[in-house]
């Protein structure tokens, strides 16, 4: 270190020309870093989203899930294997270690999907689902037209936006929601087919015979070729109404005799709306990894350079975009880090008396964060909320060593020696090399057991420890160099008395330290009450995972009967969100997606609507917080009985989603085999959680109460008239679902051809009731017509809805919020509750999931990995002190640093939380810092002063100054972070409260208690 | 106040056993309890028919009702003027013949009117003698035997002149009757005596359609949709023929359907059906049973029905609660559905 300083001071323009670099550097490494508002918390994950239309639930898990299950079971590295069946749709979720590469673990899972693939029924369809990430929902928006139908709006997003978007960089999809998609529907009349001799094969045989263009080779044509070619593809509706169908008397017919031809759509699945009116959605999804403030800029520029193209009065209606989010996320910790500097900087300047010798310290501030951007850069680590948050808490300790050697420098002034400037201020600088360089590595320590959080606390605050880390290195680095450059020319010849203030200080700490030294009784007497009061805090405390981060907008969730079909579904929504915008005013405008997407991302029930609601700008609420926004939009929708509500927000949703497989605070799964005794058991735990005070937004997953019409041919009579399953289901698919038999090109887009009723859904034929299905008529292969239920039994079938599985066994969930109070005291109840009143069945358990899973799961690893990181600082203390007892006597510091930690929690009304936990490490830091800086100094004077009580009192009243400014700067630089109020300060805000209580405490303990417990060890060591 | 304790009184009897709640008693529902959204009813509107999938029909005709007429004649050339199954009014020109044997019939016809008028004038004028017994009995008889002869022959070749008049195209068949001519496939014009065609008068057409046997019992009358006749048919009678899985109906036609005989035609049989008409918007599912709910004051009755049918203007449901003048929810029926399964309650 010596040689780095004196290089430093002799290579003085060389070290100003690599500062000049190193901000230039940082400057384009700070545009150049991806932004996000979160870090990417998702574990590496592999989705599976199969289709199988028509299938029942259990047929789907028994001859889908399953199989798939047992496939994916035997990939390494995996964690947990998750699946969600319903009918139709079964969604299956791999999660991988951490670190696990995306690429690989997607690479395994398709190879294992094709060896299954073979075995599971011909008719499926889907795969792998794009590379996403919950976070990956960042942009959506409606295609607004008045004067186009819902159909025109819908090929317009699929076949003129769609492309577009999903070639910008990034964009991994874009799925496409709501509206109808276009469809040419032929509808056979069965009579006129029997009428004919004709089958419903032998039309699509006709079709696919028709509608093909063959290339025939090529022909010389003197000395030029032709290239020949067969042209048959219907490309209008027309083109398939005339086809010409051979009927078995060698003649032929026009399609358009015997079956009606029109435009249709596809079967719906889900639907869109917005303020109470159907419409179509786009949701940009950003590959994982990818730059999200980047993708949605250039998605932004090129749907604006797609607008002149957009048919007149079509207008692109933004109504979630993450830039927004990642603005003000980033907008809030921005401003907190601007003024934690603004405030280090006048602190340094009260405290040190010495403009220049603050301006020399400051300059610190600057550089270490453009070195930290570089750092930042080179490790691929984003500009985030928790990265970012890292660097704020990072300021006020980023200029301790630079404290350390500019206070030196000064005070190495003040005794003028005869020596050159250069000399003084290396010999100052050298001196306290040893602790600075120490006290960073203290630090460093204090952050380790960070690296060491798992799951979401862990990819939330990996990038803060990693932000502090880079950030103290490269304050160590550059007040060994930078410093006392700018020292050299700024603090030459500028001797400042220490200010008067200070002076008067000094003299009030020394009469009071005096009276403590004198009489410790008492002192000793309230710091053993703190730390009883503290440990009793510490057990009353609400503990929770982590504070909800305020993302600015609401969804309400809701869930209707579970047999509901789609237009009853969405009439319910349409009402609940005009009364919204009526009666809500802060409510901008209300988007609501019921039912499944397009790619099955989320295959929700009919009966499941996410409600999205865009809020006005906050300084048009009447509320004063978002809380109260909440409950007037509860209390709006309190009449809307009969279906279960609940509130989240976009990204919350997601992240629950993606680490539970459940939405909510607390999840309580009931795992076993049999389906209605899990619903019984569900909704028992249900009654009792409805209970438990603070519970909220309670909802027991409907995993019974399906019901199926099953068609069973009856053997005898389907076996003497050729009526086979699958030729009556032919033929019943395409009065219900419909059956696609080719794709139709049109320009650019792709038109499915489909055997379908629903273009002639008011047609006396449609199947609305089990009686229609009776009387439906089969055409058999003799061309004569029976009612199904002379060919086939038809029996209604209770079956589960819904069936989700964790590790391949089947489970319910009960999921509640929790409000007005932690979630680890609701949980400890609830369990309490649980155990007395609920009686599990052999073979059935409970687990307990959501936050409080991933709370019990942080404060486990903390638990384990703070004592080690403790030892570690001893060992730090015993390599510079060369003492246990000093050792010892500084880390007796850290007790009382805590309960000034956890009183400030206590009065502020936080919670102890992961942050909370993460506030409590880095007051380890300081308070250790603290008494490194005070134990060195009273054991520098041991050879000045021999007196050990005046050595004692000397030593405190010269360190209250330096301990004074490490305090505050650190206290001072959290303050704009503990009470700024804009979105993404909750998370950091329980952080700071702890570290600035507990400075407070610390900071006391260190100028009073530490010297009146040195003095007691110097006593007994002689 | 009483709603607010009904509701989740309701939803925790709901919690505790939600299947015996609604398999043993209906539950009204009051208004109060779905105040927020919008309620709309329509009354039910009662229904005496109700209409089976369609199926094929064909148009024939009452066996023995037909004219079938026979040229006694071979024909070399046959001109056909009207199509198989087209109406023809009497007089109107058939087809145009011709063959040495059709000009021979004209002669031959000629000659037995000449014959029978001979016989005729002989046979009047010893009408009066054999009554003088101025001649023998044998000898009238003799003069008898030859008129009767003559006469038939004549009767013979008149009968058969009816259906042909000779024009300056030719020896034109002529309709005798009003009728759809149906001309005979495989009728050999060449051999004299084989049945040509038939002449079907318009009230001798039927519907037949065969049906499944188990419809049979349900099946009051048959509709032409493709026809726009109302309520055409009527007097379904069994056919003779019967199948395993079929049987055959006969069916009158009105006059006005413009049906030909041989015409295969889309046909909806129609049952008979006594229940109401409300729309799909106004049925739920609970515990398999279906319901609709009626407004009842300020409640919401809920009425256990079995739905029959579907048409284009909504369901057709039985119950046995009479629904004549009652207003039948039909928006935001879910709601009443989630309500009652506890749903929303915390």
């Amino acid at each position: 270190m010596a040689a780095l300083l004196r290089f430093a001071l002799t290579q003085r323009v060389f070290v100003l020309i690599a500062a000049a670099v190193l901000m230039f550097v940082g400057w384009r490494a700070w545009n150049e870093i991806p932004i996000d508002a979160f870090p990417d918390i998702s574990p590496t994950q592999v989705k599976i989203v199969i289709k199988a239309p028509g299938m029942t639930t259990t047929e789907v898990e028994a001859q889908i899930t399953r199989p798939i299950e047992l496939e994916l079971l035997g990939i390494p590295r995996q964690e947990m294997l998750r699946s969600t069946t319903k009918y139709a749709i079964t969604s299956i979720t791999l999660d991988f270690e951490q670190g696990t590469d995306i690429y690989w673990a997607r690479q395994q899972v398709n190879e294992r999907l094709s060896n299954v693939w073979a075995q599971l029924p011909s008719f499926i369809s889907g795969g792998v689902a794009p590379m996403s990430t919950p976070l990956s929902e960042m942009f959506m928006f409606t295609v607004d037209n008045p004067s186009l139908t819902l159909q025109q709006r819908r090929d317009l997003l699929d076949w003129t936006i769609r492309p577009v978007l999903r070639a910008v960089p990034g964009v991994a999809e874009l799925n496409s929601l709501g509206g109808y998609v276009k469809t040419f529907e032929i509808t056979p009349d069965v009579s006129t087919l029997m009428q004919l001799g004709l089958s419903q094969d032998d039309l699509v045989s006709a079709i696919n015979d028709a509608h093909q263009n063959v290339g025939l080779g090529r022909m010389n044509r003197g000395v030029d070729t032709l290239i020949v070619r067969t042209q048959g593809r219907f490309e209008t509706l027309d083109d398939i109404k005339a086809l010409a169908v051979p009927t078995p008397d060698g003649r032929s017919i026009r399609l358009s005799e015997v079956a009606t031809v029109s435009i249709g759509s596809l079967t719906r699945y889900g639907a869109v709306t917005k303020n109470g009116e159907e419409a179509v959605q786009g949701l940009v999804i950003a590959l994982k990894g990818s730059n999200t403030a980047q993708v949605v800029a250039d998605v932004k520029t090129r749907l604006a350079d797609l607008q002149p193209s957009l048919p007149e009065g079509t207008t692109i209606n933004v109504f979630y975009d993450r830039a927004e989010l990642i603005d003000t996320a980033v907008g809030t910790i921005t401003e907190a880090l601007i003024e934690a500097v603004v405030l280090v900087i006048v602190l340094l300047a009260l405290f040190l008396g010495n403009v220049r010798a603050a301006l020399t310290v400051s300059l610190i501030l600057p550089l270490a964060a453009l070195s930290t951007f570089i750092l930042m850069h080179t490790f691929d680590l984003t500009a985030n909320l928790m990265s970012l948050g890292g660097l704020v808490i990072a300021i006020g300790m980023l200029v301790d060593a630079s404290v350390v050697v500019v206070e030196n420098v000064a005070t190495h002034q003040q005794r003028k020696a005869p020596l050159p400037f250069l000399h003084v201020i290396f010999r100052a600088s050298k001196e306290v090399t040893a602790p600075v360089v120490a006290g960073t590595i203290i630090v460093v320590v204090v952050f380790s057991p960070l690296f060491t959080l798992s799951g979401l606390e862990g990819k939330l605050f990996a990038p803060v420890a990693l932000t502090i880390v880079f950030a103290m290195v490269s304050a160590l680095i550059l007040s060994l160099t930078v410093t006392p450059v700018i020292a050299s020319w700024l603090m030459a010849g500028t001797e400042a008395p220490m200010p008067k203030y200070m002076v008067w200080l000094q003299q009030v700490f020394l009469t009071s330290v005096r009276r403590v030294l004198a009489t410790p009784g008492p002192a000793i007497a309230v710091a053993l009450v703190a730390l009883v009061a503290g440990g009793y805090l510490f057990v009353v405390i609400g503990k929770s995972f982590m504070p909800t981060m305020d993302e600015g907008d609401i969804i309400v969730q809701f869930e209707k009967s579970p047999g509901i079909n789609l237009d009853a579904s969405v009439a319910i929504d349409t009402q609940a969100e005009k009364h919204l915008l009526a009666t809500v005013p802060e409510v901008l405008q209300v988007v609501a997606r019921t039912g499944s997407d397009e790619l099955g991302l989320d295959p929700m029930g009919l009966n499941e609507t996410d409600v999205f609601l865009q809020l006005k700008p906050r300084d048009e609420w009447r509320q004063g917080s978002k809380a109260e926004l909440i409950d007037d939009i509860r209390a709006a929708l309190a009449g809307y009985t009969g279906l279960n509500q609940n509130f989240t927000q976009p990204i919350q949703m997601r992240v629950s989603e993606m680490l539970t497989g459940t939405s909510g605070d607390v999840s309580i799964k009931v795992f076993g085999d049999d389906v209605e005794t899990l619903a019984g058991l569900t909704s028992d735990i249900q009654r009792l959680v409805t209970k438990v005070q603070g519970s909220s937004d309670v909802q027991a997953a409907m995993i019974e109460g399906g019901q199926y019409l099953n068609i069973k041919p009856k053997p005898a009579v389907a076996a003497q008239l050729g009526v086979s399953v699958r030729s009556l289901a032919d033929q019943l698919i395409v009065q219900l679902e419909g059956r696609e038999i080719g794709q139709i090109s049109q320009g650019e887009t792709f038109i499915p051809l489909r055997l379908s009723a629903s273009a002639v859904q008011n047609q006396p034929l449609r199947l609305g009731s089990i009686e229609d299905v009776r009387h439906w008529p089969v055409l058999l292969p003799n061309q004569r017509v029976l009612p199904l239920s002379d060919v086939a039994d038809i029996a209604l079938q209770e079956g589960p809805l819904l069936i989700e599985r964790e590790q391949s066994r089947r489970f319910a969930v009960v999921t509640s919020n929790v409000t007005g109070r932690d979630v680890v005291g609701f949980v400890n109840e609830l369990q309490s509750q649980i155990q007395q009143q609920i009686t599990l069945p052999n073979g059935y358990w409970i687990d307990f999931g959501g936050e409080f899973e991933n709370q019990q799961r942080a404060m486990g690893n903390l638990l384990l990995v703070v004592p080690v990181a403790l030892l570690l600082i001893f060992v730090i203390l015993f390599t510079t002190f060369r003492s246990v007892w000093l050792s010892l006597l500084i880390l007796a510091n850290i007790p009382f640093a805590l309960v000034g930690g956890i009183a400030s929690l206590y009065v502020s009304g936080a919670y102890l939380s992961v942050p909370a936990s993460v506030g409590f490490i880095a007051l380890l830091g300081v308070a250790v810092l603290n008494g490194v800086v005070m134990v060195s100094f009273l054991e520098q004077l041991r050879l000045r002063i021999a007196d050990l009580t005046e050595r004692v009192e000397q030593g405190a009243v010269r360190r209250l100054r330096p301990v004074l400014m490490t305090a505050t700067t650190a206290m001072f630089g959290l303050f704009p972070l503990a009470f700024a109020t804009g979105p993404g300060a909750e998370i950091q805000q329980p952080l700071a409260i702890v570290v600035i209580g507990g400075l407070v405490t610390s900071t006391l303990t260190t100028l009073y208690l530490l010297p009146v417990f040195y003095r007691l060890l110097e006593k007994r060591r002689g | 106040m009483l709603n607010r304790l009904l509701g989740p009184l309701l939803v925790g009897m709901l919690l505790l056993h939600p299947h015996d709640v609604f398999s043993q008693t209906p539950t009204d529902v009051p208004l109060s309890a779905l105040s927020s959204y919008t309620l709309t009813y329509v009354p039910a509107e009662a229904v005496a028919v109700k209409r089976l999938p369609a199926t094929v029909g064909h148009i024939t005709y009452r066996p023995g009702d037909a004219f079938e007429v026979t040229l006694p004649f071979a024909i070399q050339q046959f001109s056909p003027e009207t199509l198989d199954g087209q109406w023809v009014e009497k007089g109107q020109t058939l087809a145009y013949l011709d063959g040495r044997e059709v000009h021979h019939f004209f002669d031959e016809a000629a000659s037995a009117e000449s014959l029978f008028l001979l016989t005729k004038r002989h046979y009047e004028r010893n009408r009066k003698d054999i009554a003088d017994q101025v001649i023998k009995l044998p000898e009238w008889l003799a003069i008898a035997q030859a008129y009767e002869q003559a006469k038939l022959a004549y009767e013979h070749t008149r009968h058969a002149r009816e259906w042909l008049s000779e024009t300056d195209n030719g020896v034109a068949l002529v309709a005798d009757h009003s009728g759809y001519v149906e001309w005979l496939a495989g009728a050999s014009m060449s051999t004299a005596g084989q049945p040509l065609l038939r002449i079907i008068p318009g009230q001798a057409l039927r519907l037949e359609v065969a049906v499944s046997a188990s419809q049979v019992p349900l099946i009051t009358a048959f509709s032409l949709p493709d026809k726009q006749c109302v309520d055409p048919l009527t007097g379904i009678r069994p056919a003779q023929r019967d199948e395993q899985y079929w049987r055959t109906l006969w069916v009158d036609l009105a006059s006005d359907c413009s049906l030909r005989p041989g015409q295969t035609v889309r046909v909806e049989p129609i049952a008979s059906f006594s229940g109401w008409r409300v729309p799909g918007s106004a049925l739920m599912t609970l515990d398999d049973q279906q319901w609709i709910a009626v407004l009842n004051n300020q409640t919401l009755e809920l009425i256990p029905v079995d739905v029959r049918a579907t048409d284009a203007q909504g369901v057709l449901i039985e119950t046995t609660t009479p629904l004549g003048g009652r207003q039948v929810l039909n928006q935001s029926l879910s709601v009443v559905q989630g309500y009652l399964m506890g749903m929303g309650g915390e």
